[in-house]
């Protein structure tokens, strides 16, 4: 395990907060909802070597209630299997990655705000093996909105060895996660989303530094 | 902290449809044995294929059944010793979560769905134990375990846990049930892994929990010690919502991707504990990545879901356990359901158990979604 350093250092590239309405909970509504939410600069980020982290606190969940209740109603051996990949909690996080064409790691937590901290961790230690050179981090908080939009908040991370601009210690103590998440929410405070809104961060390349 | 850590599994926990310790589970495998059966339950519910390999649940105390299997696989992977470190973390993954409160919610069309939510195995577990560190749910379909078992190492790897218990849950899912049924992907008869005439898969529910540490501490206390967990290779097909590439390579960039970070060379793989759905398209894009990773020399390839239906996301979970016990005995174990060798797959499918060196071997798990993962495992 030698690619490891001491610390973790990815290119801080921006943030930014899209927004779209969610029709329903089918997958197809699923499927419009993830196209109209890509930002333009990330419709075709691959070169292979792209990671997408992800995470929600009910992604699936209510597609899955839907599709059971459509089958007790018209009998299970004659249910539509249409929607029944966009039951699984992960179908949002590929299918991002299918209209993205990320071939790297596609990461999918199930949880809130806390798990913003573990997609930025997996990203950074992707970056630091050196089989990336780009980790796009996405977070829904819930998808509970039917008929309102639903917003997602895009980190962009890149491996950049001149320009190293955020930074996980990784010594002994998880307290540095936990300073990590501040900072992120102060920044966020600091920065309120706006749909489609880039956030240039001081400079074009790495003007954040989080550092415990 | 030394950042170079290797990082080793002290714990095993299971729950399966062929025995809730590991000792049953690898006898019952050794033997040949198969879980997968008709439910007169699912037969009265009108299921047009009734079967599923179900666990013997009878240590739940009518709680929702993936969090009592969770639960129960956990008090295993501390049973020797109790020890479940001073900051510890759980990583749990699974393809839905507690599916039952799904299905409850749609049948009265009211209710919380909280406690169906894929983190909940993970947070429960935190809860009871009493753990201090972090919880997190890893939703990634029928791959999830793998990455459970993999983000824990990392997490030790960087000394932000101590301890780790990680591993995957899939109870009974009758969504699960119904939407592969309907999708044309279950078997009417058996299931045959990587077998000429295979026609699909079978389903089971189960789940496995692994204590994770770093060797150092792990020698220091003093704990027994099973085996090495060492890389994890992700990748995305970003093709299909349910079918892999057909060339296969984004299983095989999973396998690269291991390989290359554990600085091994395919030839040094001595075994494969494959994902083997038995659907055509799955095992046969498999093979490919096989062919395409070791070239003319594969080795052997085994696939339990003929054994153990595809317990989804707890999957890889329990087939980790299971390379693990192979490790310990160094023994390769036959694939149940496999009789009638397949040319165009060319793979070299065991179907015997036989005794065989085993320093390192890889476990395979892939998704929907097109989520690829390998897992490599290595003797102590």
């Amino acid at each position: 395990m030698s690619h490891f350093r001491k610390s973790l250092k990815a290119t801080l590239k921006n943030i930014v907060h899209t927004s779209s309405q969610m029709k329903g909970y089918t997958l197809v509504d699923t499927l419009e909802w993830i196209e109209s939410v890509i930002p333009k600069d990330l419709q075709k980020v691959d070169n292979g070597r792209s990671g997408f982290y992800f995470a929600c606190a009910d992604a699936g969940a209510r597609t899955a209630i839907e599709f059971y209740k459509e089958a007790l109603e018209k009998n299970v051996s004659f249910a539509n299997p249409r929607n029944f990949p966009a039951t699984l909690s992960n179908f949002v996080a590929a299918s991002f990655a299918q209209k993205m064409a990320i071939r790297g790691p596609n990461i999918n937590i199930v949880g809130g705000e806390e798990c913003i901290e573990q997609l930025l961790l997996h990203a950074l230690v992707d970056l630091q093996k050196g089989t990336l050179e780009k980790a796009i981090v996405s977070f829904v908080p819930s998808f509970l909105s039917q008929g309102a939009d639903v917003g997602v908040l895009w980190i962009v991370l890149s491996r950049d060895e001149h320009d190293l601009s955020v930074e996980f210690s990784t010594q002994t103590d998880i307290s540095n996660l936990t300073t990590v998440q501040r900072s992120l929410y102060t920044l966020l405070d600091e920065y309120p989303l706006k749909e489609g809104f880039v956030y240039p961060l001081k400079g074009a390349r790495g003007s954040i530094t989080f550092k415990a | 902290m030394n950042l170079s850590s290797r990082i080793v599994i002290t714990g095993l926990g299971v729950v399966s449809p062929l025995g809730n310790d590991p000792q049953t589970l690898w006898k019952a495998l050794k033997d040949g044995r198969c879980a997968i059966k008709s439910e007169k339950f699912l037969e009265e519910k009108g299921y047009m294929i009734p079967k599923y390999a179900l666990c013997d649940t009878s240590f739940s105390q009518d709680s929702q059944r993936g969090k009592e299997m969770a639960l129960y696989a956990m008090k295993q992977s501390i049973a020797e010793d109790g020890f479940t470190g001073e900051l510890s973390g759980v990583y749990v993954g699974t393809s839905m979560g507690e599916s039952e409160v799904f299905e409850e919610c749609a049948s009265k069309s009211s209710g919380s769905f909280e406690e169906g939510l894929a983190n909940r195995f993970a947070e429960v577990i935190r809860e009871n134990f009493q753990l201090k560190g972090p919880a997190y749910g890893y939703g990634s379909a029928c791959a999830a375990g793998n990455y459970a078992i993999g983000s824990a190492a990392d997490a030790l790897r960087l000394g932000l846990v101590d301890v780790a218990f990680a591993g995957g849950i899939e109870p009974l899912s009758h969504i699960a049930l119904i939407g592969f049924i309907r999708s044309r992907a279950m078997a009417s008869g058996e299931c045959k892994p990587f077998d000429k005439v295979r026609s699909g898969m079978q389903i089971g529910e189960g789940g496995a929990i692994l204590r994770l540490e770093r060797e150092a501490d792990a020698i220091q206390r003093g704990a027994k010690i099973y085996a090495v967990v060492g890389e994890l290779g992700l990748s995305c097909d970003a093709y299909h919502p349910t079918s892999p590439r057909k060339d296969g390579s984004g299983m095989a960039a999973a396998m690269e991707i291991a390989l290359k970070n554990s600085n091994l060379s395919p030839s040094e793989i001595d075994w494969v504990c494959a994902h083997g759905t038995a659907t055509l398209i799955s095992d046969h894009a498999e093979s490919k990545a096989l062919h395409k990773v070791f070239g003319s020399k594969l080795p052997l390839v085994t696939g339990f879901k003929g054994a153990l239906g595809h317990t989804m996301g707890a999957a890889s979970a329990i087939e980790a356990l299971v390379c693990v016990l192979a490790l310990q005995h160094q023994e390769v174990l036959k694939t149940v359901g496999f009789e009638n060798p397949d040319e165009e797959l060319d793979v070299p499918v065991s179907c015997k158990n036989k005794k065989h060196t085993l320093k390192k071997v890889i476990n395979s798990a892939y998704g929907f979604g097109g989520i690829n993962s390998c897992l490599i495992l290595e003797k102590v």
